[in-house]
């Protein structure tokens, strides 16, 4: 059955720079904001825009990614026409590809898109937290007559060599695309999300008879070569929270954002639900010695010390006499007495000896993202050879 | 694994004891423990003991609990082969709804002559447990019983009201019933759990409708304890009966202990309910809480003690909310005083009210008053 819009959501990245987080897991399947995964908000998007075929392009450890997405039913996805795929890079009778790139996956998959023969295609990415309305920038898409359209959001003049940067004229028509400048000409910075006119992009995904090699990616290849044959590419822009969580850094400040109700996208726009598989558990419990304050709690918790400026995700353990600010403890962590934590990110299941201390709350002039310590299942796992107790880790010296 | 056995729950009894809280609903439906309903237990029970084949048997106001329920997804109980049916009211006897279980089984007749499964497990929905059927199920079986009931063992302490009382002999089997007794001292309390082979249960209800007989309890086990072979099995974990509103007041409350909390949802299995894919919990820098259940969806600016928070309840800065029950997206503004509170659903308390309670008589509001 024809649809007319689908979307492909880049969900392979490597996602190196959040370290050992990922070393496990696909950057998607990060947890995010107390019972989310990064992919929950993109593929709420779209349910909630009324687009109820997706397919996610996996490629770097997507075991648990396949896991937590499974028929994508908490989405509303699982349906009998549509719903989510799955699509990891796979072996053919010539050769095998790995994907090269995000054009080169899109290209990959066409076979899977054209069952769906949609006169639009969607191109999302996994690793932003923002919610917006496709079907309002594809409605955009058609009144333009565009062969493509580019979300873009206004930073700030400081960030913007950081970003690909989209010089547009009064209407919003692009004219120039230029890939993390040094000295950028506006502040319109492209959110990685697309709408493609189909037909367009299959003539420049090289698929019929061009150089195949040189259309791997859309910001470096894709979008210059349209630009430099005269096609129509307009700008959307964007107004309201996003969020790219790609380093460390950012997916503490974007999880810190939450627990100030006026900088928080989860408590405001509540009818645009962000979906999630959840949990069996039951409510959490705070304890007489317990105190919660500037903090989100997820179901399943049992909380008996201080907790100040924290996110904490669903089944975590606090025990009594601990003080942990300004962290975020993964589903299943279990915090013991008398530990002492700051600016932390406890991994999934990591299980602190007694009387730790971690992070480090004294350097107040360096921002305080510098001073994250990453505490994962891999150095609970080295620590613990040698000596349950007084598990120690400073953070670096901030740069 | 799959049990041989069917399960039939009826979500219905005890309502007139507890009219305020149930007018609205039915027992079944009733919101507990934060974020659950009373039938969440039941069934969580049957499907974590391996049941596929579950009927739930409704009688008035069931809209809240078929809303509830959808299509047992969240029980694992939408199948293709058995699953979840729920059966609303209808009789084939009388005109109008049926009256007592007697007629409500004789109306799901062809449920149970359907059912592929030799064996048949009966609940009501208002004991909160977490139960492993497979354990009285073989037990049953190695008694070579008619029917096997489940009782528990009722400890000094809280009295209660209309409670059957079994008196066991030493071989487990049951020689005397009491029913709708005031219990104070330890003794055998019946839980209206009962297990029976298909066949024994299709010819007990054809004979009861043949007799005019209205009442499983009074005029079967009771008066047909020489022909009958009433085996007992003891359930031995947390239990609690909901007889009344101070009852369904102390079950709540009683989850303030770790080790209930430990026993009911951690032990066996977990307990299921429908997801509502609300936030996390939000506490402001303003919040002081102690000793209470907060679930998802709950923003907190005030003082919560001894309390639990249903799903998105809001409470206002400078309130103080003391050992209340607070159901689901009710709201207080600011400088509340709550104690010994059960407010329903959708309550909104405006700035400085005050309503006190106490411990053998919480006030209770009704669902979407604005006071």
């Amino acid at each position: 059955m024809q649809k007319e819009c689908i979307a492909m959501l880049l969900a392979g990245g490597e996602g190196s720079r959040l370290g050992n987080l990922t070393k496990d897991r696909a950057k998607p399947a990060v947890p995010f904001g107390g019972k989310y995964r990064i992919i929950d908000f993109p593929l709420s998007n779209c349910v909630n825009s009324r687009i109820d075929t997706v397919g996610v392009l996996t490629q770097y450890q997507p075991l648990e990614l396949n896991d937590y997405i499974g028929n994508g039913q908490p989405w509303d996805l699982d349906r009998n026409d549509g719903g989510v795929h799955i699509l990891p890079p796979y072996q053919k009778r010539e050769t095998s590809d790995w994907y090269k790139g995000t054009a080169n996956a899109i290209k990959q998959n066409i076979p899977f898109i054209r069952q769906y023969n949609p006169t639009y295609l969607l191109i999302l990415s996994g690793d932003h937290i923002y919610k917006m309305d496709y079907s309002k920038m594809l409605e955009y898409h058609k009144k333009k007559k565009a062969d493509c359209t580019i979300a873009v959001i206004n930073v700030p003049l400081s960030e913007a060599s950081r970003f690909g940067i989209l010089n547009t004229d009064e209407d919003g028509k692009i004219y120039e695309f230029e890939e993390k400048p040094q000295k950028p000409k506006s502040t319109n910075a492209s959110m990685g999300i697309y709408v493609f006119t189909f037909d367009k992009l299959l003539t420049y995904l090289g698929c019929e008879g061009e150089d195949t090699n040189s259309a791997n990616d859309f910001g470096k290849h894709i979008i210059p070569r349209m630009l430099s044959k005269g096609e129509t590419i307009y700008a959307y822009s964007f107004e309201g929270y996003w969020k790219d969580v790609g380093t460390i850094e950012s997916l503490w400040e974007s999880n810190m954002d939450l627990i100030h109700l006026d900088s928080n996208i989860l408590y405001t726009n509540t009818d645009w639900k962000i979906y999630a598989r959840s949990p069996i558990l039951p409510p959490h419990y705070i304890s007489p010695t317990a105190s919660v304050k500037n903090c989100i709690v997820s179901e399943g918790c049992y909380i008996e010390g201080t907790l100040e400026d924290c996110v904490i995700f669903h089944g975590v353990t606090v025990e009594e006499n601990t003080l942990i600010t300004n962290s975020i403890l993964f589903p299943g962590s279990h915090i013991k007495k008398g530990s002492c934590i700051h600016y932390a990110v406890i991994d999934e299941n990591t299980a602190i000896a007694e009387n730790s201390f971690i992070g480090s709350s004294a350097n107040k002039t360096v921002l305080p993202s510098k001073n994250l310590v990453v505490i994962s299942k891999d150095n609970y796992m080295e620590q613990s050879k040698y000596s349950m107790e007084n598990f120690i880790i400073e953070a670096a010296e901030a740069k | 694994m799959d049990i041989n056995a069917a399960g039939i729950i009826f979500s219905n009894m005890h309502d007139e004891e507890m009219h305020e809280i149930t007018n609205c609903r039915t027992m079944g439906a009733l919101p507990f423990g934060g974020r659950y309903r009373l039938v969440d237990f039941a069934l969580s029970n049957m499907r974590n003991s391996g049941l596929t084949s579950v009927g739930i048997v409704a009688k008035s106001n069931y809209q809240s609990l078929l809303e509830h329920l959808g299509s047992g997804k969240e029980w694992d109980l939408s199948r293709k082969r058995d699953g979840l049916f729920i059966f609303p009211p209808f009789s084939r006897l009388a005109s109008g709804i049926y009256k007592n279980k007697i007629e409500a089984l004789h109306g799901i007749l062809s449920y149970i002559k359907k059912s592929k499964y030799d064996y048949i497990l009966i609940t009501d929905c208002d004991v909160i447990c977490n139960l492993d059927w497979k354990a009285p199920l073989s037990y049953h079986i190695s008694k070579k019983a008619d029917v096997t009931v489940i009782y528990f063992k009722k400890q000094p302490g809280n009295e209660k009201r209309s409670e059957t009382v079994y008196t066991i002999s030493k071989d487990g089997f049951v020689s005397d019933i009491l029913i709708k007794q005031k219990v104070e001292e330890p003794c055998f309390i019946g839980t209206n759990m009962w297990i029976m082979e298909k066949n024994t249960l299709i010819n007990m209800i054809n004979d009861a409708v043949a007799h005019n007989l209205e009442d499983i309890e009074r005029d079967i086990f009771q008066k047909r304890l020489n022909q009958f072979k009433i085996a007992a099995w003891e359930y031995k974990g947390y239990i609690n009966k909901i007889n009344s509103i101070l009852d369904y007041y102390q079950a709540n409350i009683d989850l303030l202990s770790p080790k209930v909390r430990k026993e009911l949802f951690y032990k066996n299995a977990p307990i299921y309910t429908k997801v509502l894919d609300v936030v996390p919990a939000k506490y402001a820098d303003t919040a002081t809480v102690s000793n209470s259940l907060i679930s998802d969806g709950c923003i907190i600016e005030g003082q919560v003690e001894n309390s639990i928070l249903f799903r998105g309840v809001h409470i206002g800065k400078g309130s103080a909310i003391k050992n209340s029950i607070i159901m689901k997206d009710s709201k207080t503004g600011n400088n509340v005083k709550l104690d010994y509170v059960i407010a329903d659903k959708e309550v909104i308390f405006r700035d400085e009210r005050i309503m006190v309670g106490c411990d053998t008589r919480p006030i209770y509001i009704g669902k979407g008053s604005t006071l």
